[in-house]
């Protein structure tokens, strides 16, 4: 595909720019994928917390139940009348969208990129991420190899870093936050750097 | 947030896949020649989205408490272990889902080592207490 047909910059900016804010006003989170997609990898815990936590949101049965252990405990040295102290809602999931709210951001993701495709007459083809890679990078079984190992390091670095493009890139970068700012220059640093190696320029 | 608002997650995914396959981010091609300073646009845009949002935010969030980021040990080692495979595997944890959306197979490859990249930092930093912040 020649790179005519893509976006230019300026609506490509706008659009990522409005996504970046109007994430926040919308469901006040900072966009980032990293931290969706690691939720995911801890798939068990969180579904079991998740369940934890709608047990506990029920604050009838919760107050109920804990009345019937202190009565249990201490019989009739209680009065007969007890009202329970409003507790602070305390959430094992913590502030985070319900999982099935971050699965769909990451399914609507995907369904962007198919979107964009379809619009454009078809599906992506070729033998890695685009048709220039096996002249790049490498071709054959290799490329395999190297895309998962390109994946790893891209997963372990954003977790470390505590953020990706997106998280730090966009969202931290655009509010001067410092850990943001070096982790994007230590980022993009990187990948200037290995990319002029595979074009042979150092 | 006990009920989060399922639709918005979903649309604004929809949106940000859609808008990184159209400006191109998803091509390798194309992401190579901005990663070596041939073809300015993918950076413009980059640049231009930060600006738009630090716009965004300074004009429509003056009240809010945003989450800060600050710099930590895993900041600098984090950032360039990711920037090293993203010039590999054209791939940011963003991307590799775009790529899939496509239909270009390979990402899965991409998408199979990020989740293992992921959890096996997670598992050293529960071993260690690495402080790394969080990313959403």
């Amino acid at each position: 595909m020649s790179a005519a047909s893509y976006w230019p910059w300026w609506a490509g900016a706008a659009a990522l720019g409005a996504i970046t804010v109007g994430f926040w006003i919308a469901v006040r989170r900072p966009l980032g994928v990293t931290g969706v997609l690691a939720r995911f990898v801890n798939l068990r815990e969180e579904v079991e917390a998740e369940r934890k936590d709608a047990a506990l949101s029920d604050e009838a049965a919760l107050t109920a139940a804990l009345v019937a252990a202190t009565r249990e405990s201490f019989g009739d040295a209680m009065p007969p009348s007890l009202t329970p102290l409003p507790m602070p809602a305390v959430r094992l999931t913590g502030t985070r969208p319900r999982l099935a709210a971050h699965a769909l951001f990451l399914g609507g993701i995907v369904a962007g990129g198919l979107a964009s495709r379809l619009l454009r007459g078809g599906l992506a083809a070729g033998s890695g991420p685009g048709d220039a890679y096996a002249r790049i990078v490498c071709g054959d079984w290799r490329a395999c190899a190297v895309l998962l190992l390109g994946g790893a390091l891209v997963g372990f670095g954003t977790t470390l870093a505590g953020g990706c493009s997106s998280g730090h890139g966009l969202f931290g970068c655009a509010r001067l936050q410092p850990g943001s700012l070096v982790a994007t220059a230590s980022f993009f640093g990187a990948a200037v750097g290995v990319s002029l190696v595979l074009k042979g320029g150092l | 947030m006990a009920r989060a608002p399922f639709l918005r997650f979903g649309l604004f995914g929809l949106a940000l896949g859609f808008v990184l396959s159209e400006a191109g981010f998803s091509d390798y091609a194309e992401l190579h020649r901005m990663f070596t300073f041939q073809d300015l646009r993918l950076l413009a845009t980059f640049a231009g989205a930060v600006a738009v949002a630090m716009a965004g935010f300074a004009l429509l969030c003056r009240g809010d408490v945003l989450p800060g980021r600050p710099i930590h040990r895993g900041t600098v080692p984090g950032g360039v272990l990711f920037g090293i495979g993203w010039a590999l595997c054209g791939a940011c944890p963003a991307i590799a889902l775009v790529q899939l959306g496509e239909g270009r197979g390979p990402a899965l490859a991409s998408a199979a080592g990020i989740g293992g990249g992921i959890w096996a930092a997670q598992l050293l930093r529960r071993r260690w207490r690495w402080d790394a912040g969080s990313c959403g």
